[in-house]
Order: C-alpha cells, then sequence, then structure tokens
C-alpha cells in the first residue's frame, strides 16, 4: 500500500510545484504573516521589545490557517469531478486508501511548505535576543498538526461536491465551527463545555503552542485526521456504487 | 483499515459481476445500499474506537516540556522536596464557573497537582472538590477563598461573572494555606505549593520582619511605599511569617529570626542600637541601602542629587563595611539596563516611550557573583537603580575574626561615580574613567563586639539628676527645679524617626512571647517583651553587660548598595522585570529564605524566567530588519518559481 501512497504523494506533489500557483500562494501567505507581525499594530513586534513570538503570532496564525488550508484542499476530488478524471483516477491499479492517503500527504506537504516560509520570523527574532525556542517548535508542530486536521475536513468535504467553491466554503464553516467550539464551550453549560473544549481544535493547538507537547493532544489531532481521512475513503468509494 | 479492505474487496467482486452478466437492477441496488450501509457502521465504529482511545489516553499525563527553563515541568528541587516529606498533605482544588478560557490554567494546575502526587510517592494528595453541588461552594466559602471575577463576552457584552478558581493546602492541624486566583499566580504557584508542604513540615517557620522607610505623611494622608510590591511578595511567600509592622521604636520582638531593612534613613543612635541588640542575640539581617536622595532623579527639573544619611554610618565602619558616596555605573552592554525615555515635541507633550541602555541602572551578571553563595547561584538577572559601591576593611575583618564575602560585583567595566550631578546626562562614557569591578553586595559573618561596649547605653533612660540642695533663703526661687527630674540631655528623650511605627503611635509588640522551639533549630530562650532594650532575647546572644544588653554576639549581615531593587518606582513591576530582570525581588526574598535556614526554596523561586529583551537597534535598524522579512523570502519564493518555470520551458 505505502508503495502507492508514495507513487500517488510523488505525482501530486510534481503537479503542485510544477505549477505557479503554489510559488505565488506561498509567497503571498509567507509576505502576510511577516507584515503582520512587523507592521500590524496589535501585534507589531518591536513595540514589546521582546525576544518573544509570543502566543499572539500562533494565535494569528491559526486564523489564517483556517482560510489557507480549505484553498489548499478544496479542489482535491472535487476538481477531479468537475475537469471529469476522477474516472481515469478510479482506474488506476491503486487501492482508494492510497489515492486518499497519497493526496492527503501531498497537499500536508505544501501546507508545510507554507508554513516553513515563515520560519524567517522566529530566526530574526532570535538573532535580535535570547528567545527560547520552545514554545516556537511546540507552535509550528501544533500549527503542522492543526493543518493536517483541518486538511483532512476539507478532503473529506471535497469529496462530497464536484464544486471547488463550494467546498471552499463548507470547509471553512466547518473550520470555524470546530475552531468556535473552544470560544462556545464557554456557553453552553458544564456539561457540553468540556466536550465541546475536547472536540476543539483551538484548544489543542494552542495547548501546543505554550511550548508542552502532550500525548492527549497528539492523539486527538491523529484520531481527527485518520477520522476523516476514513470518511473520505468511504466517501471516495461509494462514488463507484453510485 | 480492514473494514476498508473489507470495502476494497467487496468493490472488487461488484466490478467483475458488473463487467459479467448483468444483475438484476433491483440486486444490484440491494447491494450497493448493503455496502453502504456497512461502510456507515465502519465509520461509527471508527468514530467509537477513536473516542475510547481519546478517553483512555485522557487519563495519561505524558508530555514533553519543550520550554528552556522547564516551566511546565516540576522541578528538581521540588521533587526532592517533596520525596522528602514525612506528614501526609492534602490539596483541595475550588473550580467552579471558571471561563473554559482558562482551560490551560486547568490543565497545568492538574498535571501539576499529579506531578505532585507521584514526586510525594502519595502523601501529596489532590482532590478536586465537586462544586455542583452547594456543599462544595460551601465549603469554599467556610474556608474563605475570595471569588473571582471574570470578564466573560456575551455577544457583543461585556459582563462580570464570579467563580472560584482557588486551591488550599491543608497538613495536619496547620492553619490552611490559601492560593486564590490561580491563573494569576500560575508562575509562582510550583512555589507557593511546595513551599506551603515544606513550612507546613516544621514547627514553627522562620520569622522575617520587613522593617522600612515610610514616606512622609502629606496632608494627614499616607503616601503608598514604594516598597509596597516587595512587601507584598514577601507576604505572598512568607504569608503568617512575616511581620509587617516592627520598627525600631521598639525592641525587635524575640520571635524574628530575619531582618529586612529597607532604605533606612536618619535613624538615631537609639534605632542602631536596637538593631544591633538583634544582631547580637543572633538575629540576621539585610541591610538595602540608597546614599543617594534621588526623589524625582528621572524629572528634567532635578539636576542634583543629594547625598542622603541612613544614620547607620557609624555603625557599618565598626562592622568594617562602608557604603561610599556616589554611585556606581557599568559599561558593560550586557550589564546596562534600559530606561523609560519619554518622547517629547516640541511644546513639551509626551507623545510616547522609548527604552534607552542606561548604564546607572545596571545588572548583575552571573559572571559576577560569587557561585559559592546559594542565593547568587540561583540569581536571575537583578537591577540595581544607581546602586553605591559596599567596600569592606578586609584587615579589620580578620583582625576581629569574621569573613566577608562579596556576593556581587560589577564587570571590570564598573566605575565609581563620585560626581552625581545630572544623572539622566546621556552619552555618559567611560572615556579616561578608572574601570574596575565595583563591590555592590556584601555578607559579613563571624563575631561582632558591640558598638556601644565601651560605650553609655543609648536607650538607658537619663540619669536622674542630683537631688537639689535646699536653697537657702536669699536664693532665687526661679533658678530651682520645682520637680528636679527634668532630662538634662537629649539623649533619653528619643525622637520619632524615619523609621518609627507605622502609625506614629504603634503598641508594643504583639509578637513577643517566646514561640516553641523549631525542630531545626536550637532552642532560643528568649526573653523578649517590653522589659528594656537589651531584654529582647539575651540568653541567645554573647555575653550581657550589667545592663542587661548584649555586648558581644555572632554576626550575619547583608549589606547591599541600593534599595530601589526592591520597588517598582520607575515603573509598574511588570514592565520593570520585562526592561531589567526580574530578579530582585526574588533576591531579597531568597536572601531571607538563606538566612533563616530555608535553601531548599530557592531554587524553585528562581524559576521565574529570565527576562528577553531585544538588542536595542536604531528605527532604520528596525524597519530594515521588518521590509527584509516582509519582501526577502517571497523575493526567493518567487525566484524558485520562476527558474522551474523557466527550466520546465527550456
Amino acid at each position: 500500500m505505502w508503495r502507492d501512497v508514495a507513487t500517488v504523494y510523488r505525482k501530486e506533489l510534481r503537479a503542485y510545484f510544477t505549477s505557479p500557483i503554489p510559488y505565488v500562494f506561498t509567497a503571498l501567505f509567507a509576505a502576510f504573516m511577516a507584515w503582520r507581525f512587523f507592521f500590524e499594530d496589535d501585534t507589531a513586534f518591536f513595540l514589546f521589545d521582546k525576544a518573544d513570538m509570543g502566543r499572539g503570532f500562533f494565535f494569528q496564525l491559526e486564523r489564517y490557517l483556517i482560510v489557507l488550508v480549505p484553498i489548499v484542499g478544496m479542489g482535491q476530488w472535487s476538481a477531479e469531478v468537475g475537469r471529469g478524471t476522477i474516472e481515469t483516477l478510479m482506474t488506476l491499479p491503486v487501492r482508494t486508501s492510497s489515492l486518499v492517503v497519497g493526496k492527503f500527504l501531498s497537499a500536508w506537504t505544501l501546507i508545510l511548505v507554507c508554513l516553513l516560509a515563515t520560519v524567517a520570523i522566529p530566526i530574526t527574532v532570535s538573532s535580535l535576543g535570547e528567545m527560547d525556542w520552545g514554545p516556537v517548535y511546540g507552535g509550528y508542530l501544533g500549527a503542522f498538526l492543526f493543518c493536517g486536521a483541518l486538511l483532512a475536513l476539507a478532503v473529506w468535504i471535497s469529496s462530497l461536491t464536484q464544486h471547488e467553491i463550494v467546498a471552499f466554503v463548507l470547509t471553512l464553516v466547518a473550520g470555524i465551527v470546530f475552531v468556535g467550539m473552544y470560544e462556545l464551550a464557554d456557553k453552553v453549560g458544564s456539561f457540553f463545555g468540556p466536550v465541546f473544549e475536547q472536540l476543539s481544535l483551538a484548544a489543542h493547538y494552542q495547548s501546543m503552542g505554550r511550548g508542552v507537547v502532550d500525548l492527549r493532544d497528539l492523539t486527538y489531532f491523529v484520531s481527527f485526521i485518520v477520522f476523516f481521512l476514513y470518511l473520505n475513503a468511504q466517501s471516495v468509494e461509494n462514488r463507484r456504487y453510485r | 483499515m480492514s473494514s476498508n479492505n473489507m470495502s476494497s474487496n467487496n468493490m472488487s467482486s461488484t466490478d467483475t459481476s458488473a463487467a459479467g452478466t448483468a444483475p438484476a437492477a433491483g440486486a444490484g441496488a440491494s447491494r450497493n445500499a448493503r455496502i453502504q450501509w456497512l461502510s456507515g457502521l465502519a465509520c461509527l465504529l471508527l468514530l467509537v474506537v477513536l473516542l475510547f482511545a481519546n478517553a483512555i489516553l485522557a487519563r495519561a499525563s505524558v508530555r514533553i516540556d519543550l520550554t528552556e527553563e522547564g516551566i511546565y515541568t516540576l522541578s528538581d528541587g521540588s521533587k526532592s522536596i517533596l520525596n522528602s516529606i514525612e506528614d501526609p498533605a492534602r490539596i483541595k482544588v475550588f473550580w467552579h464557573r471558571v471561563p473554559l478560557t482558562f482551560a490551560h490554567t486547568k490543565r497545568y494546575v492538574a498535571a501539576l497537582l499529579e506531578e505532585m502526587e507521584t514526586a510525594s510517592n502519595g502523601k501529596v494528595q489532590a482532590q478536586w472538590i465537586d462544586m455542583s453541588e452547594d456543599a462544595g461552594v460551601a465549603q469554599a466559602s467556610e474556608l474563605g477563598l475570595e471569588e473571582h471575577t471574570f470578564r466573560v463576552r456575551h455577544g457583543s457584552e461585556l459582563r462580570r461573572d464570579t467563580g472560584y478558581m482557588s486551591l488550599v493546602v491543608e497538613m495536619g492541624d496547620a492553619q490552611p494555606e490559601k492560593i486564590n486566583a490561580l491563573a494569576n499566580v500560575q508562575d509562582q504557584l510550583e512555589y507557593r505549593i511546595v513551599s506551603s508542604i515544606f513550612k507546613g513540615q516544621r514547627a514553627a517557620p522562620s520569622v522575617v520582619a520587613f522593617i522600612q522607610r515610610l514616606p512622609n505623611p502629606m496632608g494627614g494622608q499616607r503616601q503608598q511605599s514604594r516598597f509596597a510590591h516587595l512587601e507584598y511578595q514577601l507576604f505572598q511567600t512568607l504569608g503568617r511569617a512575616l511581620r509587617q509592622r516592627v520598627t525600631l521604636d521598639r525592641p525587635i520582638p524575640a520571635d524574628v529570626d530575619v531582618v529586612i531593612l529597607a532604605d533606612p534613613r536618619d535613624l538615631t543612635p537609639q534605632q542602631v542600637f536596637r538593631f544591633e541588640q538583634f544582631l547580637l542575640r543572633g538575629g540576621r539581617a539585610i541591610v538595602m541601602l540608597d546614599p543617594l536622595d534621588r526623589v524625582g532623579v528621572l524629572s528634567p527639573q532635578v539636576d542634583v542629587v543629594r547625598s542622603a544619611s541612613s544614620g547607620m554610618e557609624d555603625w557599618l565602619a565598626h562592622v568594617g563595611v562602608t557604603v561610599e558616596k556616589g554611585c556606581v555605573v557599568d559599561f558593560h552592554e550586557a550589564a546596562s539596563c534600559f530606561y523609560p525615555y519619554e518622547i517629547r515635541d516640541r511644546q513639551g507633550r509626551t507623545l510616547g516611550q522609548d527604552l534607552r541602555r542606561y548604564t546607572h541602572w545596571l545588572k548583575v551578571l552571573p559572571a559576577n557573583v560569587d557561585p559559592t553563595n546559594p542565593v547568587m547561584r540561583y540569581l536571575k538577572p537583578m537591577a540595581m537603580y544607581w546602586p553605591a559601591a559596599v567596600s569592606v576593611d578586609q584587615e579589620k575583618q580578620q583582625a576581629e575574626g569574621r569573613k566577608a564575602t562579596v556576593l556581587a560585583t560589577t564587570s571590570e567595566q564598573g566605575h565609581r561615580r563620585a560626581d552625581v550631578t545630572n544623572l539622566r546626562q546621556p552619552g555618559f562614557s567611560s572615556d579616561g574613567k578608572l574601570l574596575e569591578k565595583v563591590p555592590l553586595i556584601v555578607l559579613v559573618e563571624g563575631p561582632l563586639t558591640s558598638f556601644w561596649a565601651d560605650k553609655p547605653d543609648p536607650t538607658a533612660p537619663p540619669p536622674k539628676a542630683p537631688e537639689v540642695p535646699v536653697p537657702p533663703d536669699d536664693a532665687d526661687p526661679k533658678d530651682a527645679d520645682p520637680k528636679g527630674d527634668a532630662p538634662k540631655d537629649g539623649q533619653g528623650a528619643e525622637p520619632k524617626g524615619a523609621f518609627g511605627s507605622p502609625d506614629g503611635d504603634d503598641p508594643a509588640p504583639k509578637d513577643a512571647a517566646p514561640k516553641a522551639p523549631k525542630k531545626d533549630e536550637p532552642k532560643k530562650d528568649d526573653a523578649g517583651g517590653d522589659g528594656g532594650d537589651g531584654g529582647d532575647g539575651q540568653d541567645a546572644g554573647g555575653p550581657a553587660s550589667p545592663d542587661g544588653r548584649l555586648t558581644q554576639g555572632s554576626l550575619r549581615l547583608v549589606v547591599l548598595g541600593d534599595a530601589d531593587l526592591g520597588t517598582t518606582s520607575f515603573g509598574p513591576a511588570g514592565q520593570l522585570a520585562l526592561w531589567n530582570g526580574a530578579g530582585g525581588f526574588p533576591f531579597v526574598q531568597n536572601m531571607a529564605d538563606w538566612l533563616s535556614g530555608s535553601e531548599e526554596l530557592m531554587a524553585l523561586r528562581s524559576r521565574a524566567t529570565n527576562p528577553r529583551n531585544l538588542t536595542q537597534l536604531e528605527e532604520k535598524d528596525r524597519d530594515l530588519i521588518s521590509y527584509l522579512n516582509l519582501l526577502l523570502v517571497p523575493l526567493l519564493v518567487l525566484l524558485a518559481g520562476m527558474t522551474v518555470f523557466i527550466v520546465r520551458r527550456s
């Protein structure tokens, strides 16, 4: 199976990086994050005079990833359906699960490249003062897993529709719900509150942003990814019977 | 995955059958429906399994703390203390109606308590009180816990809600230690809990008296002391072991073990005498001296800085210590602190604040402290503001059998600045100046003979005037004192000094009664009480003179050439810590702990995070860095994209 996954992964990745769009996309994302970090008043780095990324950077990152990830994930299956290439894809001598995992990993890699494009910011900060890298490592790991979870959701939703815009909007809404649950947890009573908190992507992501890698957070993200990839595989599989 | 394989196998058979004979449409639809139903069931099963796995693993507290100082992990010092406790302790957590935005605090508290339970081999037990029942709230109220106020957003409205976010440490019959507003004290929580447990193990914790120079009352209203924040911090960590109303107008109570004397000014001989008597009976002290009277030094109107007298100069010289006039600067870049400089326009209106390096505020660097002293070993970056040099007469110390240790100095680029006019002057350079390591903090230990050993007791009542002979009949009656007992000099009529009681009418020390001996200290058979200035514990010290005062004893004294490190006079504590280091308060607390024999707690308190200031840059350099970040990486990415595009085209 993993050989098939690697084949699909390489093919998808090659398709990404031979197109100009990911480069423009990554450049814009890196520029936007740098602008937010160094120039915006509410996060302006030099204003605080502290060699610390703070949670501000990763809090901001979370907001933008809710938009970025659906953009990457929206076309994973719906574009194949829209272009009519899904039938060709289904005739390939590989399992559906390999297709799903390969596509997912390649998209996740693209997002990883976007995240890595912002690494210049912590490097700059550390060159200007004695920065604690722990929260930065935790924050980036959390962001990577957060993206993975959101991407798994995005590719599943993408497999349910043939319109990329619909997939994007639905993923955006779902992402906001899964992140916003953390805010809502206060307002839904003492029973549902902790449930919302546990289900929220934001709670686990922000916990890692402190610089603490907790097994509970890892388990949550892995479970989230596995579940939605499974749903994705089932959804693609069921397409054969329609 | 197995169900997925199953689906794939089913699918393959479906394909085969589709390619072969055409089945009846109804049978195909039925099979498809069954497959889809099985697929849904598999998803549901997977969800259950994953939820179950999450629920199981939620109980396991396995985590990696990536922070440099391991601030989310129980320190080795705490583990050692908890591992050695004998009496069990119970920690009750009251968590009620706390917004879930504090979930991280809750998680941190839970993890910390779990680690404490493990480290103590079960001697410490944590209990989360069920607050859904009224009994939980009633218990919190009974224990006197404070309700915390939270601002919670309800739609567009910001409301105030209240709830409990506290814990209580209970140990046997001891008074429970209450810690409220856990989110606010999260940085100190480990220290607070472990120190409570540690101190609870001791029959009687060491008592620390904080004696400070209080501001002069103005218009009948007392201003807040500039040491109020330090006093609060001391109270937070020492609790009932802190005496805040001790003054030098009366003998220091017998149960006091350590005195922190903050910025003494114009002490009378009587006050210094009482302080010395306290030391001679075995007391230990930290004296924070500020020889510069620099009120308003940051104000543009004040250019000349006056010298101030502590009233202790002669006594300190007797001990062999001199706090020099003037101020010390340090030209080492890493040792200079930041100074909040106000940016004003031409009309003098404040536009904002900028930070500049200021060599008159200096940072004690780890390389310049005595590492053999545990307090200095654990010292975090500590700012001193216009400190004075503290020099020691080593020959005198040796001759009298004492040991004087310089605990902290400036860097090699330190300088004694005798001229203290215009301290705000920018660009004070090191050109042509004598640069050397200047001592800033000194510890003196060893035998001490009283400064008043061969002098009259300054606190003794004045001798009665000799009986006035009956005047001859022809004498002028105006020449005679009708009562005959008026004081002839001011010695017995002691004025209330700056270190008088906070209210000016402080009653006799309430704590003068002897207390139970401590487990780890020899019994002190203190006399205590008000029975004379020399009667505050003579038996514990050296020999007493016939009039009851101590003339010899053992000294343990720390002298600092700065008191401002214990203040927040130059900005809020948080900002000061951010700019210049948070080490001042922990230093005083640690020194008090060390002097009272509680070294174990130092490593815990010193876990406060380091300030991580930026290298100071010019405005244009900041802009350059910002624009480089904004443009460089995106341009590189675009360049990579173009390269790929060109290669493919060619």
